[in-house]
Formats: structure tokens, C-alpha cells, sequence
């Protein structure tokens, strides 16, 4: 049997507010040991206040933060003896790359030799060995994130933090550095704590992941458990691709049918009353006209690579507020299909997320296809 | 076929450049001239240059002479060393004043702070003779006291130098640094002198010769505060041109350029390689 990872870090009930907003409210977690948790979640979910109360560089105003049981709550940054990595990296300009990797060694009371010896290592393993002389201005935004990587881990920290650290590159560049990141973390074993709003990045890095609400806790979970088993609208929006409809569950004479504001589906274990009904556009199925669960009108349709994404509309029944439903389907590509085209659409049922709809999620849709 | 690149546009001629350049020829010419003849005076003995009335004092052979250089020495060597002594106590005074205050004032900013900063700014706006009254009448008792007159320039040189390090220290990224800095593990004090002071050292350097360069060409405040006794040497300068012959306010004014070239030079140089904008609205 696999040992369970230690609980490392507890972060329990802890809120800050800013003037009369609250940052982060009543947030519970338990982070392990020897993993990467990802924190995702919108700008404004209290993500960043979050990681900087773990860092000691915010107080929280309620709750503890533990360590293996100890509370740290009150404890200054420069005695956490944890990493920080950030967006703009922060590196010390009147310093050389390697200066920049064994300043908290310098800070620790190294000699010279072993905080070179220990500099080099760390450069090595983000491979920015043959850079180590140079000033840090000289440096592309990649160079500069490595490096900012190298100091962070030369002081050996019991847990790595990490801000929205690729935000500020580009494309291919944020693809690469993730890859490595990846390999680095994995491989040092390192816990870490990886502050993102960037859904890929949070599912590719992280081994377990937290998604963050206003301020609050929504959901956590492995990725892929997020992925399946979203809680609630606003996690199923935010991480993937959410096709979500107002809907009602009813009873009806062919047995208990999801109404949606362009069809009805049979669904069996579904509770009574007005819900959020949700499905990812990869389960949508397409089939011959007269076997199709609804038939829509395909609006466009986006080659990518390896699969295509068709944008559908289908008409509302009278009544309600919008004329048309639009939702998305990803499906291999192959299919001729031409804009205007009709389509048979099938949806398994079990594939379908059912959450209860009252008025204090009327407005929680997130940016979703609705 | 490769065809060679014409030089027409390159040649001066008195085309569309022409006129422009004529003018900033003109306004060189206008600017350098009472310089050149400053030097001239100061350097040429008098018969050379054919004022007649002062021949008494000079050499008599050759038309160079050092002369009026041992003369203006002679009476104002103190003023010299008064106000190398007044600017370079200015320059220690602005550091220890204005470093704390622009650390304040621009890393943490309080309530009531940017009105603080608008009045420390202040006294860029008032003419010299102003602050120069001013400061007659409310320290009657102490006109030509030394330290008046340093109180005078530090009222005048500080906001330069808090103007470049509060510059400085907005267009740095010094609370990414700190929290990269406590991270890692540094105090306060670590944080202050390995990366604060460090990135600071160029507008430090800056400020310090902006305020010696003031300090030792203010006029107004030292020319007002000072006593016969007690005179700095731009105040002495007035006295040679009021009161001495050409000769030997030209050797006086050389002095006094000799004192602050290598200092503007040093902005100049400085103030290019580090800054950009810094002096804009000062």
C-alpha cells in the first residue's frame, strides 16, 4: 500500500479582509507533504492573499496556520524558511545570477565557497550553469523565472510557494517552463504551493488542487476529480469547457425528465425541482437526424489540431428570456461539416452534472456557455 | 547592380537644416563667449589686453600671467574652502535627512503623507531671496552664523535629493525585492543594506552631486546671511565684480568653475548613464 502523505501545512478558518472586502473568508486546507497543491481560481478569489498569509508576508485576521501541528500564524517571513517565486521574479539587479541564487545562503552565514558550491548546484538543475556570471538585467523573462527558481530552492525551503510565476510569458515559453517545473518539483520531491488562474496549469502541475470562489474554498480534489466531479456551476465553469443550463427536474407521465429551455431529457435519479445542468462539450455525441436527443444548427466550427470545436445553437421553447441555447462540442476531427449545417445531437444522461438551482446560485454563473 | 548610396543628405548645406543649425551655432557662440572672455582676463596680463588702469598690479613682461589667481587666493582662499566645507556638509546632511524621509514618504506612504511631500518639495517653488528674507527675519539673532547659512542651502539642496531618491526608489520594484528578500530569509537591516541601499547607490551618488552643484553656486541665501567676516565664495565673487578690477573677477570666476566643472561633468555623465527624467519639474 502507498503511504499516505503527511499533512505539512494546515491553514484552518483563516480570513483578511480589506476595508470591507473580504479577501479570503473562513478557508480550511490541510497540504501534503512531498506534493504540489495548485490554487486556482479568478483574479479578485484571494488566491495571491492566501499564499502571501502562508508566507507570513500578509497577517491574517482570523484563523491559525500550522506547521506539523506547531502554529506559525504569528511567525515573520524571514523565519518560515519557505521559497516564494512570483510573477515579475524580483531578482536583485546589482547582483549576478549566481549572487541572486545564494543570497539566502549569504543570509544563512555560508562561506563563500559553500554558497558558491550550492549556488552552481541550483543553477545546474534549472540550467542556467553557463549564465551564472551574468547580470540578471541581461536576462530574457525566462532566464529571470529560472534563476528566481535556483534562489528560491538553494535555501533548501521546507515548502515551495509559488505565485502566478509564468504569467508574464509567453505562450511556448510558459508551455516549456511548466514542463520543467514539472520535473523539478516531481523530482526533489518538493511541497508545493502553486497560485494560478490558469486551469492548465493548475491540472498539469498539481497533485491535488483548491479552487477558490470569492475568497473561499469551492473545491478541492485531484484535478481530475475536479474535472469529473465538479461541486458546483462556478467550479465546472472555471475549470474546463462548461455547456450550463437553467433546467427543471419534473415528473411527467414517461417518468422524470429534465426540462431544458430547448428539450427534455429522460433522466432517471435526478431530485425534483429547478436546477443547474451542466455538460462538457466532449460528451455531446453526434448522430443521424432522427435518432438525436435535440437537433441544433451548427454555428462555426474551429479546427485544433487534434480535435475541432463546433459552436451550436438550438431554438428555446416560447417563453423564455433568450430565443436560442448556444453550447459547445469537441469532437475528433474528420466529420465534413459546413456552418448552417442541422445536427443530431445525443447526450448521455449520466453524463450530465445536476445541482439544485435556488437564488443564491442565480448568480454564480461563471463564464460559462450559457 | 548595387548603386552607391548617395551623400547629398549628408553634406551640410544651407537647406532645410541649415537654419536650425545656424541658430543652435549662434546660441553656442552667445552662451560660450563671456566664458571665453572670462579666461581671457583672468589669463592675459592686463597691458595685453590693453586696460591700461591696471597695469600696477601686474608683470610686467609677457602676456601671460597667474598673477590675479595669487591675488583673489590671497583675499578669498577662505570663502573657497568656507563653501567647499558648506557644500559638502550640505551633501552629508541631505543623505541622513533626506534617505529616511524618501524611504517614508515613498515606501510607506501614511495619511497625510503626500501633503508632507508636496511641503518638503516646496521650497523649489520659492525664489532664493525669498527663503533667503525669510529666514533673515525669523533668525535675526543668528545672521552670520554658520550654521544659518548651512540651514539655508539644506533648505534649498534637500528637496532636490529627496526628489531623486523618492525618483528612485518609486521607479524600483523595492517591495518585490523585500518580500523576495524576507523570504529568503533577510532582517530588516540585511534587506536595507544588501538590496535596498545597493539599487539606491546611483541616485545617491546623483543627489549628492546635484546638491553640491547648488550649494556651492547658491547665491541669494549666502549672499543675504552672510557677513564680511563670513562669506561664501559666490558671495565673494559678487564682491570682486562689484568692487575689484575685470582681471581679477575673471581669475575669481575661473576658480569658482574650476570648483564646480568636474561635478557638472559628473551629472552629466551619471545622470545619463542612470537616469532618465529625474530633473523634470525640479
Amino acid at each position: 500500500m502507498k503511504p499516505q502523505p503527511q499533512t505539512f501545512l494546515e491553514v484552518s478558518q483563516i480570513g483578511k479582509t480589506y476595508g470591507h472586502q473580504a479577501a479570503v473568508e473562513d478557508f480550511s486546507f490541510a497540504f501534503r507533504e512531498g506534493e504540489t497543491t495548485t490554487v486556482l481560481g479568478p483574479s479578485g478569489s484571494g488566491k495571491s492573499t492566501l499564499l502571501w498569509m502562508i508566507a507570513g508576508l500578509t497577517q491574517p485576521d482570523r484563523g491559525r496556520i500550522l506547521w506539523q501541528g506547531e502554529d506559525i500564524t504569528a511567525l515573520p517571513a524571514e523565519r518560515r524558511g519557505m521559497g516564494l517565486v512570483m510573477q515579475h521574479y524580483a531578482l536583485f539587479p546589482h547582483l549576478s545570477v549566481l549572487e541572486n541564487v545564494t543570497f539566502g545562503l549569504r543570509v544563512r552565514g555560508l562561506d563563500p565557497a559553500q554558497r558558491r558550491r550550492r549556488g552552481e548546484e541550483y543553477l545546474d538543475l534549472v540550467r542556467m550553469s553557463a549564465l551564472a556570471n551574468r547580470r540578471v538585467q541581461k536576462l530574457s523573462g525566462g532566464e529571470q523565472q529560472r534563476v528566481a527558481l535556483a534562489r528560491a530552492l538553494a535555501i533548501q525551503p521546507r515548502l515551495l510557494l509559488f505565485d502566478e510565476p509564468l504569467a508574464a510569458l509567453d505562450a511556448p515559453l510558459r508551455e516549456e517552463l511548466r514542463g520543467e517545473l514539472f520535473s523539478i518539483l516531481r523530482g526533489l520531491r518538493m511541497t508545493a504551493i502553486y497560485v494560478t488562474h490558469d486551469q492548465i496549469e493548475a491540472m498539469a502541475l498539481g497533485q491535488s488542487m483548491v479552487v477558490m470562489e470569492k475568497g473561499r474554498l469551492a473545491q478541492s480534489g485531484t484535478p481530475e476529480e475536479i474535472y469529473r466531479h465538479p461541486a458546483n456551476p462556478f467550479v465546472a465553469g472555471f475549470l474546463g469547457s462548461a455547456n450550463l443550463f437553467a433546467g427543471e427536474v419534473r415528473e411527467t407521465e414517461s417518468g422524470r425528465q429534465l426540462e431544458l429551455p430547448f428539450g427534455r431529457l429522460a433522466v432517471t435519479q435526478a431530485a425534483l425541482g429547478p436546477c443547474w445542468a451542466m455538460f462538457r462539450p466532449e460528451h455531446l455525441g453526434i448522430v443521424s437526424l432522427e435518432h438525436a436527443d435535440f437537433i441544433a444548427t451548427l454555428n462555426t466550427l474551429i479546427f485544433l489540431g487534434s480535435n475541432m470545436r463546433l459552436q451550436l445553437t438550438i431554438a428555446n421553447a416560447p417563453g423564455h428570456a433568450a430565443a436560442t441555447s448556444t453550447f459547445l462540442l469537441d469532437m475528433p476531427p474528420g466529420l465534413a461539416l459546413q456552418a448552417g449545417q442541422k445536427i443530431g445531437l445525443s447526450l448521455d444522461s449520466n453524463r450530465l452534472h445536476l445541482w439544485p438551482r435556488t437564488s443564491s446560485t442565480a448568480d454564480r454563473l461563471p463564464h460559462a456557455v450559457a | 547592380m548595387v548603386e552607391a548610396p548617395k551623400l547629398e543628405n549628408q553634406t551640410l548645406s544651407l537647406g532645410k537644416d541649415g537654419i536650425p543649425l545656424l541658430i543652435t551655432v549662434a546660441l553656442a557662440a552667445f552662451l560660450l563667449l563671456p566664458v571665453a572672455l572670462v579666461f581671457l582676463g583672468a589669463f592675459l596680463s592686463p597691458e595685453f589686453l590693453g586696460i591700461a588702469s591696471e597695469t600696477w598690479a601686474a608683470e610686467k613682461s609677457g602676456w601671460l600671467t597667474f598673477h590675479w589667481f595669487g591675488y583673489v587666493w590671497n583675499l578669498y582662499g577662505e570663502a573657497f574652502f568656507f563653501s567647499l566645507r558648506l557644500a559638502a556638509l550640505s551633501v552629508m546632511f541631505c543623505l541622513i535627512l533626506a534617505l529616511p524621509a524618501a524611504y517614508l514618504l515613498a515606501l510607506r506612504p501614511f495619511k497625510g503623507s503626500r501633503l508632507l511631500e508636496e511641503i518638503a518639495l516646496l521650497p523649489l517653488a520659492i525664489p532664493g531671496i525669498g527663503l533667503a528674507v525669510a529666514l533673515i527675519q525669523t533668525w535675526t539673532l543668528f545672521r552670520g552664523e554658520s550654521w544659518l547659512i548651512l540651514a539655508g542651502h539644506l533648505l534649498y539642496t534637500l528637496p532636490f535629493m529627496l526628489r531623486v531618491l523618492l525618483h528612485a526608489l518609486r521607479s524600483m520594484p523595492v517591495k518585490e525585492w523585500g518580500w523576495a528578500a524576507r523570504s529568503l530569509g533577510a532582517d530588516s537591516r540585511q534587506r536595507f543594506l544588501w538590496v535596498t541601499l545597493p539599487n539606491l547607490r546611483p541616485a545617491l551618488m546623483l543627489g549628492s552631486l546635484l546638491v553640491f552643484a547648488i550649494s556651492w553656486g547658491e547665491f541669494n541665501i549666502s549672499f543675504l546671511l552672510n557677513t564680511p567676516l563670513r562669506q561664501t565664495f559666490p558671495a565673494a565673487l559678487y564682491a570682486t565684480y562689484t568692487s575689484n578690477s575685470f582681471s581679477v573677477s575673471s581669475a575669481a570666476t575661473v576658480i569658482f568653475l574650476a570648483g564646480i566643472a568636474p561635478v557638472l561633468a559628473l551629472i552629466q555623465w551619471f545622470g545619463g548613464k542612470h537616469f532618465t527624467g529625474i530633473g523634470q519639474g525640479a
